[in-house]
C-alpha cells in the first residue's frame, strides 16, 4: 500500500538527500557530550545547538543543504526565562500533590491494591498537571526551530499558538484516552493539521488537507493484535486446556502491537505528508519503510551496546588493576577514608559517565542519524520549480527560544 | 590575514541564493586576495550580483559532510553561497581569515546578566522562602494517623536498606526494648508530646540514629556499641525526640517533594546529570536540616537538663565521633546535613546543669547491658 495519490513523476522533482558522515558526527557528539560533562551540563545548550546544525547541513534537498542559525546563547537565554516562570509553577504543583497524596491516600500497608492503585493514580495526576505545560513547550519549541531554519536562502516560521496548541492538544489527548485510544487518528490528524496549517516557509504557507479517517488505514497493525488478545482471552472460557495457546497468542499479540505501533507512526506520516501542499501547488512524497526503520534500530541498538561493552573493557582492568592494588578491604565504608578508595571512586565514577557520553554519541550514528537518512531519502519535492518563486518572510522574534522545552525535558529527539 | 605572497584571483562555481527568494542562480565567484573580496557574477549573464569584503565572509560551521560548505557575508543580508567542490571551498577557506568568527550581538551580556539573576532570584525563593513557609503551614494539617502511616513506611524501608547488612532486621530482645522505653520515659515525662514514640532498633554497625514522620525513632545498633554510657544514648535519643517534636521528618519530607522538580529541571538530563541531582539533592536537603539539627540538639540540652541528667556525656559522644571519624569541616561541611561535631560538643558542655557530677543515672547497670545486647 502506498497511502498516496502524489503522483509517481520524474520532472520537475527535487530528491531528499542526505551526506551526514558518521565519523564527523561521532567526534562531534562525544566532544560536545564530554564538554557539557566538564561544565556540570552548562555546555548543553550549545551541545544540542551544534549537533542540529550538523544534521540540518547534512541534509540537502537537490543538493542545497538546509542551515541551522540558532545558537547556544540564545538557548541557554530561554531556558533561563522558562526557570523564572516554570520554578515556582513546578515547586508548589509538586508540593501540592505530595500533599494532597498524603491526605487523601497513603495507607498503612504498601503491599494493599487498593494503596497501589492510588500511587498509580498519584502518578498520573502529576503527568497530567504537567501535561499542557509539555504541549505549550512543543510548540513553542518548534516555532523557534523554525525560526532558525534556512533552506536555499529563505526562513521558515511558524504563527504564533501556543496557547491554542495547548487546549486543542488537551482536548484531543482527552478524547484520545476516553476511547482507549480509538480515536487517536483525530488527534493525530487535528494536532498535525494545526501545526502546519500555521506553518510557513517563506511566503508561502503549508496546508494540511485530507482526514483523519484517512489515517485508520495506518491503525490496521494495532487493531489485529488487539482483536487476537480479545481472542486469547476468551479461548480458556471455551475450553481451559487452551491456556498453553493463550500464552502464544498473548506473546504474539504484544510484538506484534509494537511493531504496530511503529507502523502507525510512519503511514500516519505517510498519509499526512501525501496531503499538505506548500504554496499553491508544492506536494511532498515521503515514503519511509517500516521493515527499515525497525530493522536499523535493533541493529543500531546492538552495535552500540556491543561497542559500548568494548570500551568497557579497558577500563574494567584499569579499574580492577586500582582496586587490586589499593586493597581497602572491601567494606564500603572503609573505602571513603583513603586517599586511594577515594581516588577509586571518582574514576569508577568518571568511567561511568563517560561510557553513558560514548554510547549516547554512538547511538546518534548508529541509530539516530540513519532512521533520520532513510527519512529523508525517502522523500521527494514535487512541483520543485514553484519553490523559485518563494520569497522571503519577515524574522520571527522568539524571546524564550525552547527554554520551556529545555526545562522540561521535552526537547525534539535533535 | 598577512600572507607573504597572496594568491591570484581565482574563480569558483556555486550556487547562490540572494536571501530575497528560493529561486537558485548558477554563478562564478571571483576571490581576489590582494583587493580582499569575493566579487559573485552571474553565470548566464556575466553581471555582478554582489561584492563581499573577504574579512566579512563567514560559513556555516560544523558542516555535515565534506563536500559543499554554504558561505555568507556577516550582518550584511540573507544571502548564501553554495560552494559544492570541496577543492573550491578550501580555496576559498585559504584566502578569507575569519570565516568562523562569531560575533555576539551587543546587549547580550546585560540580557544575560538580568535574566541569570532572575532566575536565580525566582528559584531560591521558591527554594528558600516559599516552599519552606508552605511546608511549615501544610504539616500542620497532615493528619496524625497519616503521618504515622507514612513514618512506618519510611521505617520499613531503611530497615530493608540497612538490614540487608547481615541479613537481620529489627533487635527485638525484650529486656532491651524495656529499657529504651525507660530512657525515653524519663526523657519525655515532663513534655507535652503530640505522638505517641515508636522506638526501634536495627542491626547495622553504622553509628546513627534518626526520626521518621510520625513519632518513629530508630536507634542504629551500632551506635550503642560507641556508647561508653546510658547517657551519652539519652543525648542522641533526645535529639532525635527534639525532631519528632518539631515535626522536622514531615516539614522536610515536603520541602524535598517541592523541591525535587525544580533541582532536576536546572540540572537537566545530559550524562552524568543524576549524579549531579543527587549531590545537589543532598545540598539541599543539608542546608534544610542544619537548622533543624541545631534546634534538635537545643532541645536535647533542655530535655537533659530537666530529666536532671548531664550534657557531659553527648559532649564526650560528639568528641568520639570527631576522633574516630574526623570532623566536616570546609566545604565539606555544606554537604553535611549536621553541624561541626566540635561546636556541637562545646554546645554541649556549655548547656551544662549537672555541674555536681551526682545523677540519677537513666539506667541501672543491668538495664545498660540489656540495652547494649538488644540484638545478640
Amino acid at each position: 500500500m502506498s497511502y498516496t495519490d502524489v503522483p509517481v513523476v520524474e520532472e520537475d522533482i527535487l530528491h531528499g538527500a542526505y551526506r551526514g558522515e558518521g565519523g564527523r558526527l561521532f567526534w562531534l557528539a562525544l566532544g560536545t557530550g564530554m564538554l557539557t560533562l566538564l561544565t556540570l551540563g552548562f555546555y548543553r545548550f550549545w551541545a544540542k545547538t551544534r549537533v542540529r546544525r550538523y544534521l540540518w547541513s547534512a541534509t540537502a534537498p537537490g543538493g542545497n543543504p538546509f542551515e541551522y542559525s540558532g545558537t547556544g546563547l540564545e538557548k541557554f537565554l530561554g531556558f533561563l526565562v522558562a526557570v523564572v516562570i516554570l520554578a515556582v509553577y513546578l515547586g508548589l504543583l509538586q508540593l501540592f500533590l505530595f500533599f494532597l497524596g498524603l491526605n487523601i491516600f497513603s495507607t498503612a500497608d504498601p503491599n494493599d491494591p487498593l494503596a497501589q492503585l492510588q500511587q498509580i493514580m498519584l502518578v498520573y495526576i502529576n503527568l497530567i498537571a504537567v501535561l499542557p505545560l509539555i504541549f505549550f513547550a512543543q510548540y513553542r519549541a518548534r516555532r523557534y526551530i523554525l525560526s532558525r531554519t534556512r533552506w536555499r536562502g529563505v526562513r521558515f516560521g511558524a504563527e504564533k499558538g501556543a496557547w491554542g496548541y495547548m487546549f486543542t492538544a488537551c482536548g484531543l489527548w482527552l478524547a484520545s484516552a476516553m476511547t482507549l485510544g480509538l480515536l487517536t487518528p483525530l488527534m493525530t490528524f487535528y494536532l498535525e493539521k494545526y501545526i502546519w496549517d500555521r506553518t510557513w516557509y517563506g511566503d508561502a504557507k503549508f496546508t494540511q488537507n485530507g482526514s483523519f479517517g484517512q489515517l485508520y488505514k495506518a491503525m490496521i497493525h494495532i487493531f489485529i493484535p488487539i482483536g487476537l488478545l480479545i481472542g486469547a482471552m476468551i479461548l480458556p472460557l471455551i475450553d481451559e486446556s487452551l491456556a498453553i495457546l493463550t500464552m502464544v497468542l498473548m506473546v504474539v499479540a504484544y510484538i506484534w502491537l509494537l511493531i504496530g505501533s511503529v507502523y502507525y507512526q510512519i503511514h500516519s506520516w505517510r498519509i499526512l505528508w501525501a496531503n499538505k501542499v506548500l504554496g499553491d501547488g508544492i506536494r511532498f512524497r515521503s515514503m519511509p519503510r517500516t521493515g527499515t526503520v525497525i530493522a536499523t534500530y535493533v541493529i543500531g541498538m546492538l552495535a552500540v551496546s556491543l561497542l559500548s561493552v568494548v570500551a568497557l573493557i579497558p577500563l574494567g582492568l584499569l579499574i580492577g588493576g586500582m582496586g587490586f592494588l589499593a586493597d581497602f578491604g572491601g567494606s564500603p565504608e572503609t573505602m571513603f577514608q583513603s586517599a586511594q578508595g577515594l581516588l577509586f571512586a571518582g574514576l569508577f565514577a568518571l568511567a561511568y559517565i563517560f561510557v553513558i557520553v560514548f554510547s549516547g554519541a554512538l547511538a546518534m550514528v548508529f541509530i539516530r542519524q540513519p532512521i533520520l537518512r532513510h527519512y529523508v531519502e525517502e522523500s521527494t519535492v514535487v512541483n520543485a520549480s514553484q519553490l523559485d518563486t518563494i520569497r522571503q518572510r519577515v524574522g520571527d522574534e522568539v524571546v524564550d527560544a525552547e527554554g520551556f522545552a529545555d526545562a522540561l525535558d521535552v526537547g525534539a529527539a535533535f | 590575514m598577512t600572507n607573504a605572497n597572496p594568491l591570484p584571483p581565482f574563480a569558483v562555481t556555486a550556487r547562490f541564493f540572494d536571501g530575497q527568494s528560493a529561486g537558485e542562480k548558477l554563478v562564478r565567484a571571483v576571490a581576489d586576495e590582494v583587493a580582499g573580496r569575493l566579487t559573485i557574477y552571474d553565470e548566464e549573464r556575466g553581471q555582478a550580483l554582489e561584492t563581499w569584503p573577504l574579512d566579512e565572509l563567514r560559513m556555516i560551521r560544523d558542516p555535515g559532510y565534506g563536500d559543499g560548505i554554504v558561505f555568507f557575508r556577516n550582518g550584511h543580508n540573507e544571502a548564501r553561497l553554495n560552494v559544492q567542490s570541496s577543492v573550491d571551498a578550501a580555496a576559498i577557506e585559504g584566502v578569507a581569515p575569519n570565516l568562523r568568527k562569531v560575533e555576539i550581538v551587543k546587549g547580550t551580556v546585560r540580557k544575560m546578566l538580568v535574566w541569570s539573576a532572575a532566575a536565580a532570584g525566582s528559584v531560591a525563593l521558591i527554594l528558600f522562602v516559599i516552599l519552606p513557609a508552605l511546608a511549615d503551614n501544610l504539616s500542620g494539617l497532615v493528619p496524625i494517623e497519616r503521618e504515622e502511616a507514612m513514618g512506618r513506611q519510611v521505617v520499613n524501608q531503611m530497615e530493608r536498606m540497612l538490614g540487608s547488612y547481615q541479613g537481620s532486621g529489627y533487635c527485638t530482645n525484650e529486656a532491651g526494648q524495656a529499657a529504651l522505653q525507660k530512657m525515653a520515659t524519663r526523657l519525655t515525662d515532663q513534655i507535652d508530646m503530640e505522638y505517641e514514640l515508636k522506638l526501634r532498633v536495627i542491626r547495622h554497625p553504622m553509628v546513627n540514629a534518626f526520626a521518621a514522620p510520625g513519632g518513629h525513632v530508630v536507634v542504629v545498633s551500632g551506635l550503642l556499641e560507641k556508647a561508653d554510657t546510658p547517657e551519652e544514648v539519652a543525648g542522641i535519643l533526645a535529639h532525635e525526640i527534639g525532631h519528632v517534636v518539631n515535626r522536622d521528618p514531615l516539614r522536610i519530607m515536603l520541602r524535598a517533594a517541592g523541591s525535587a522538580g525544580i533541582l532536576s529541571m536546572l540540572i537537566g538530563d545530559f550524562a552524568g546529570g543524576t549524579l549531579a541531582l543527587i549531590v545537589s539533592e543532598q545540598l539541599m536537603q543539608a542546608s534544610f536540616t542544619r537548622e533543624a539539627e541545631a534546634a534538635a540538639d537545643v532541645f536535647a540540652f533542655e530535655t537533659l537538663s530537666r530529666a536532671k541528667l548531664p550534657t557531659e556525656d553527648t559532649a564526650h559522644f560528639f568528641e568520639k565521633l570527631r576522633d574516630q571519624y574526623g570532623d566536616t569541616e570546609g566545604a565539606m561541611e555544606y554537604l553535611s546535613s549536621h553541624p561541626n561535631l566540635a561546636s556541637r560538643a562545646l554546645a554541649a558542655r556549655s548547656a551544662e546543669t549537672q555541674t555536681t557530677g551526682e545523677f540519677e543515672p537513666v539506667l541501672s547497670a543491668q538495664e545498660w547491658q540489656a540495652l547494649r545486647n538488644i540484638c545478640n
